[in-house]
């Protein structure tokens, strides 16, 4: 109840944190083994060349995916990490860091959480079976090294792009890149 | 069986345990229903007073011959049930015990219909073999008045000292030329701050005095046999290539000898000569020669040096002695992790980054710098010393070698470190990175406060990786602070790395010897974690000092008073009782093939003239029931007391009848 | 003659095809047959496309392995990218049988079993265990005296060092010896072991950052008075040299340094001429490089 001049009571109740205990057996699952183990000892982040230069913690995020704080799923700095596995080397308690972190990238990108720029790799992938495909300059140098136009992959064999197609429809992938190629419109 | 078999069987609950997933009180009906059983009942706990009261009283009340238990696993109460038996009128062997719990009830809760049947299985086997046993005495032997403790650190020492106070002759034997151990090397020992060498060497002093000590140095134990109260023990005594005897300790050898090695004591920092003593205060003051180094030359035996003592032969062999003693302690110590191995942190790339024991000898007086703290690069004073807690500890890396348990010491021996900078040269900083600071013993708490209230930093946070700049030789950490959350990059002029503590090299031989185990961590193991420490699962064979674990000098001192009572109390009894599960040879059925005398792992079984034929016998007390030579007899001549043929083979039947 | 099938990804065929052939051209020297690859796709990209889904990156890396499976033929590759993608993919599908289950699952979809039956090996691998830095050291017909290489491992090559066959990553040496059977003399610089900022999808996403990243590397290299950077993966490749040419618009920082794949070092050393390597096709020129070998 709140009576003149008073502030109203919920001004003074920080509200309560959310945990998740089921965020860090889904990094588990997910490739990121033994994550739950980590101590907070900082070699990671000490270790990390992105540290020094942007706002990427890799122990920061370890911690976040331990507890369960479910925002660590909206953090830009999770798509910084380089995927140099010098944290994974170094870790004590031998948890590969840099898999825990592709996996939160995972659960992000179910989310819709992704970068445009990795939907834009996957576009060219769908469409010619590669992440940076061939242009016109490049086939001009490829002839003068005696090597044909195209290389003999997907290029030369378009007929294969329709397998590739394949599995990134039965793994869900691509109705995410067509939802999200929607969303930004 | 000339006798009719009136056996007595006794269904435990075991609280919720065993009751909570099979009808107990269904088996004990099932067990009436069984040949020759008299008697059976079930009972909440029988391993309680009242539990063994209702074994003795059922045993007179219905004049039973045989006792079956079903309960927990043998190993826990067949020693308890045995005696009730006995209590109660009846030859303690003639009892069986059914484990329905560990074999059944823990592990099948959530298939009760099945646990129940294995249970009865299980009971009527017991039943069929309990049907088939014979009584048995125990055998005692007697033990010899001796002990022999393997290892001449502060264990070792300890422990041989409360032995010989004890009226105990012991024989201690060190692999080294001196004793002492690791804590020799030691300055100051934390949180007193003693000096090491001052409260070490009045009990080195005593070890050589004591009438009840024989003291073999520069020796080795070459060969165990035998058993608790009778172990014959081979000591090679390496030739130090110098009679003893003749030997005053004048070092006249060692000022001649012209050939430099680097000294083991120092961990290679200094050097001593060929002809030696690792350090000024080694007990026994004898000179060695190591002859690997040595080159002949002559010149300690010309009458400068030891020319009229006449103390110095090469040609001086190892000697081989046999001792008997009673009982046994192992003392060996440890040695220390590979940090090399760690490549992030540079140890043995960088002149600078050193180990925490190579910083002990640089602090201490008799070290190769005189007590001054140098850096290795230019021998100047540094003024910030890094020190890097868990190096190789808490560390899930096998390939690298490292360790998953925490050294226990260096947490205490880094601050130790860090007071010993500031004190010794006002205005150095020490940086302590740390994931925890473990300073649990009693002052150890109030010597951090110390140590932080003195000026040590402490930085939360485990280092990355080391680099050096090429010219000046500093070093520079990484790591992140992680109370602050910021990287740190700090440029400081030398690094200590308190690196693991890991278990000796040499343990592996005498492990071999005396049939001992290791622990997953790789030191010995105990009898009990908590409640047997000292003890180990071999009879007669005892464990002091870091051998088991890592642990500080206090507690390796109570370790080794408690593995010396342990050990004093079977040579103060005089005797040993062994249980009677040993093979026997029917030497008229023996056909002298000598299969078993290959086979025994044991040594246990002998060939023997008996009246013109070559026939087999087993020392009983070396015999520890296995069964190989019962099973490989191809005349059948052996049999495996309280576990014959016709006793299995019962239970097998007994099983068969579930079917 | 030892056959492969030549997985080439992406960046080497479809912007350094430099790098492609001089593959071959040295590899036929130690009777190494690098044979077209028919029907190969992107790997995929480890971290632009594994980020993504873990199962998917498997199952397409998966899919390249087994058009070389039915073939019979081991893959060797001069990517580490690649490296990762199938060398992994290949390593954790013949260790885990729930995962090679799952995977099977998905590529049942497009009428392909993954077996188990191949391995996956990239070059350098190739050179230093098989062929030996021995044999290399005979065929230089043109020593690279006097010539300081600052060498660039990569990240994917080494890490994570459980699933690798090189041991620790911290202070490797079968790279320098490769490049010191060259003649060359290979030079230390700070942060040499540091990642390139490349990978893990960062390039596309904030360019500046990953930029920011390589431009220390080349500084400290210059700092260690390198004449080459060399390198045995084109995306770290493209990094350093069409790099330098981002970190001249963007920071003003001008290096000059070129930078070349291991291979076309090696050809260079054993007397094949620029243009048949592709070197007059980097953004960085190489004139500085051949004046002082050549």
């Amino acid at each position: 109840m709140t009576s003149e001049g008073m502030r109203d009571p919920k001004h003074y109740q920080l509200g309560k944190t959310q945990f998740d205990p089921d965020l860090i057996k889904e990094v588990e699952a997910r490739g990121g083994k033994n994550a739950q183990m980590c101590y907070q000892c900082g070699t990671c982040t000490a270790g990390c060349p992105m540290t020094q230069r942007s706002g990427l913690r890799v122990r920061t995020i370890m911690r976040k995916a331990n507890l369960g704080m479910r925002e660590v799923l909206d953090d830009p700095d999770l798509w910084l990490c380089t995927t140099c596995y010098t944290c994974s080397d170094r870790c004590p308690r031998r948890i590969i860091a840099t898999d825990a972190i592709i996996a939160l990238r995972n659960i992000a990108t179910r989310e819709h959480k992704v970068p445009m720029s990795m939907i834009k790799i996957m576009g060219a992938i769908s469409k010619t079976g590669h992440g940076v495909p061939n242009s016109e300059g490049n086939m001009k140098k490829r002839v003068l090294l005696g090597l044909p136009e195209n290389p003999p992959t997907t290029h030369t064999y378009p007929e294969y792009i329709k397998d590739i197609n394949k599995i990134l429809e039965v793994t869900g992938l691509l109705k995410i890149r067509e939802e999200m190629e929607a969303e930004s419109q | 069986m000339d006798e009719e078999k009136r056996i007595g069987v006794f269904i435990c609950h075991c609280g919720t345990n065993i009751a909570g997933v099979i009808d107990v009180k269904a088996l004990a009906e099932y067990a009436k229903t069984l040949p020759n059983v008299a008697h059976a009942e079930d009972y909440t706990y029988v391993c309680s007073t009242p539990g063994q009261t209702m074994i003795r009283d059922a045993i007179k009340e219905h004049n039973l011959n045989g006792t079956v238990v079903a309960a927990c696993s043998p190993r826990l109460h067949e020693p308890t049930f045995r005696k009730a038996t006995e209590e109660g009128g009846v030859n303690q062997f003639l009892f069986s015990m059914a484990n329905i719990r560990e074999q059944n009830t823990w592990v099948h809760m959530e298939e009760p219909e099945k646990a129940m049947q294995k249970a009865k299985d299980v009971v009527r086997m017991e039943v069929a073999r309990a049907s088939m046993l014979e009584p048995l005495t125990a055998k005692t032997v007697p033990v010899e008045k001796a002990a022999l403790v393997i290892g001449a650190g502060i264990a070792g020492i300890q422990a041989s000292l409360e032995l010989a106070d004890a009226g105990i002759k012991t024989y201690l034997v060190e692999k080294e030329p001196s004793i002492g151990g690791m804590m020799s090397r030691l300055d100051k020992t934390f949180p007193t701050l003693d000096c090491s060498q001052c409260i070490l060497t009045p009990k080195m002093v005593d070890v050589e005095r004591n009438p009840n000590i024989e003291l073999m140095t520069y020796s080795e134990v070459e060969d165990v046999s035998g058993y608790i109260g009778n172990f014959d023990v081979t000591i090679r005594k390496k030739s130090r290539y110098v009679y003893e005897d003749k030997c005053n300790g004048c070092g006249k050898c060692q000022e001649v000898c012209p050939v430099s090695v680097p000294n083991e004591f120092d961990l290679g920092l200094q050097p001593r000569k060929a002809a030696y003593v690792p350090f000024p205060q080694a007990v026994p003051l004898k000179f060695t020669i190591d002859m690997d180094s040595c080159i002949k030359c002559d010149l300690c035996k010309t009458e400068e040096a030891c020319g009229d003592l006449e103390a110095i032969d090469f040609d001086k062999p190892d000697e081989l002695v046999t001792v008997k003693v009673g009982t046994i302690i192992v003392a060996t110590g440890f040695d220390m992790y590979d940090v090399e191995r760690k490549e992030e942190w540079g140890y043995k790339v960088f002149d600078n980054v050193v180990t925490g024991i190579e910083m002990e000898r640089l602090i201490s007086a008799s070290g190769p710098t005189g007590g001054n703290v140098v850096r290795p690069s230019d021998g100047q004073k540094p003024k910030s010393v890094g020190f890097v807690l868990c190096a190789g500890s808490r560390d899930q890396d096998e390939e690298d070698g490292a360790k998953p348990y925490c050294s226990r010491v260096c947490c205490m021996y880094s601050l130790k470190h860090a007071h010993q900078l500031i004190e010794k040269m006002p205005g150095c900083v020490p940086y302590l990175f740390y994931m925890d600071i473990r300073s649990f013993g009693k002052a150890y708490e109030e010597f951090y406060y110390r140590i932080q209230n003195e000026g040590g930093k402490f930085i939360r946070g485990r280092v990355s990786r080391i680099t050096e700049d090429p010219v000046t030789k500093n070093l520079t950490v990484t790591a992140e602070d992680t109370l602050l959350g910021q990287l740190l990059e700090i440029e400081l002029d030398m690094v200590v790395l308190a690196n693991a503590v890991v278990p000796a090299e040499s343990t592996q031989k005498i492990k071999t010897l005396l049939t001992l185990s290791n622990s997953p961590d790789g030191f010995l193991l105990e009898a009990h974690p908590k409640l047997n420490p000292m003890s180990t699962t071999t009879d007669g064979v005892f464990l002091a000092g870091m051998c088991q674990a890592p642990r500080d000098i206090p507690d390796v001192v109570a370790h080794a008073a408690a593995a010396a009572a342990a050990a004093s109390i079977p040579i103060h009894k005089g005797s040993v009782t062994l249980e009677p599960i040993f093979a026997i040879v029917d030497q008229e059925h023996c056909g002298g093939c000598a299969t078993c005398i290959g086979l025994c792992p044991y040594g246990a079984t002998e060939l023997n003239q008996v009246e013109g034929k070559l026939v087999a016998s087993v020392n009983e007390a070396k015999c520890k029931g296995c069964g190989v030579c019962g099973s490989a007899c191809p005349s059948g001549a052996i049999k495996m007391q309280h576990f014959t043929n016709e006793q299995i083979m019962s239970e097998i039947e007994a099983f068969a009848q579930g079917w | 003659m030892k056959e492969y099938n030549f997985f080439l990804g992406c960046i080497a065929p479809n912007r350094y095809p430099g790098i492609e052939a001089s593959a071959v051209k040295t590899s036929r020297k130690f009777d190494i047959d690098l044979q077209d690859f028919k029907g190969a796709s992107c790997c995929p990209a480890p971290g632009a496309f594994g980020s993504m889904d873990v199962d998917a990156w498997i199952a397409l890396g998966a899919r390249n392995i087994c058009l070389s499976e039915k073939e019979g033929k081991d893959i060797a590759l001069i990517c580490n990218g690649c490296y990762k993608s199938l060398f992994e993919a290949n390593h954790r599908l013949k260790a885990n049988p729930e995962l090679k289950d799952r995977i099977n699952a998905i590529l049942a979809n497009i009428d392909t079993e993954f077996q188990g039956t191949i391995e996956v090996r990239h070059l350098i691998d190739i050179l230093y265990n098989d062929v030996g830095t021995e044999k290399v050291k005979e065929s230089v017909e043109l020593p690279l005296t006097g010539l300081n290489v600052a060498i660039h491992y990569g990240c994917h090559l080494l890490k994570p060092k459980f699933d690798r066959t090189f041991g620790s990553s911290e202070r490797p040496v079968f790279f320098d010896e490769l490049v010191e059977a060259l003649g060359a003399k290979s030079v230390d610089y700070k942060e040499k072991m540091m990642c390139c900022g490349a990978g893990g999808g960062v390039r596309s996403y904030k360019v500046d950052l990953a930029l920011d990243m390589v431009n220390e590397k080349l500084y400290n290299m210059i700092q260690a008075n390198a004449d080459v950077v060399v390198n045995v993966c084109p995306f770290c490749h493209l990094q350093l040299d069409r790099g330098q040419v981002e970190i001249k618009e963007k920071f003003g920082d001008v290096y000059d340094l070129p930078v070349l794949h291991y291979n076309q070092l090696l050809g260079l050393a054993q007397g094949m001429n620029p243009e048949e390597l592709g070197l007059d096709a980097h953004e960085i020129s190489v004139e500085p490089l051949l004046a002082k070998i050549l």
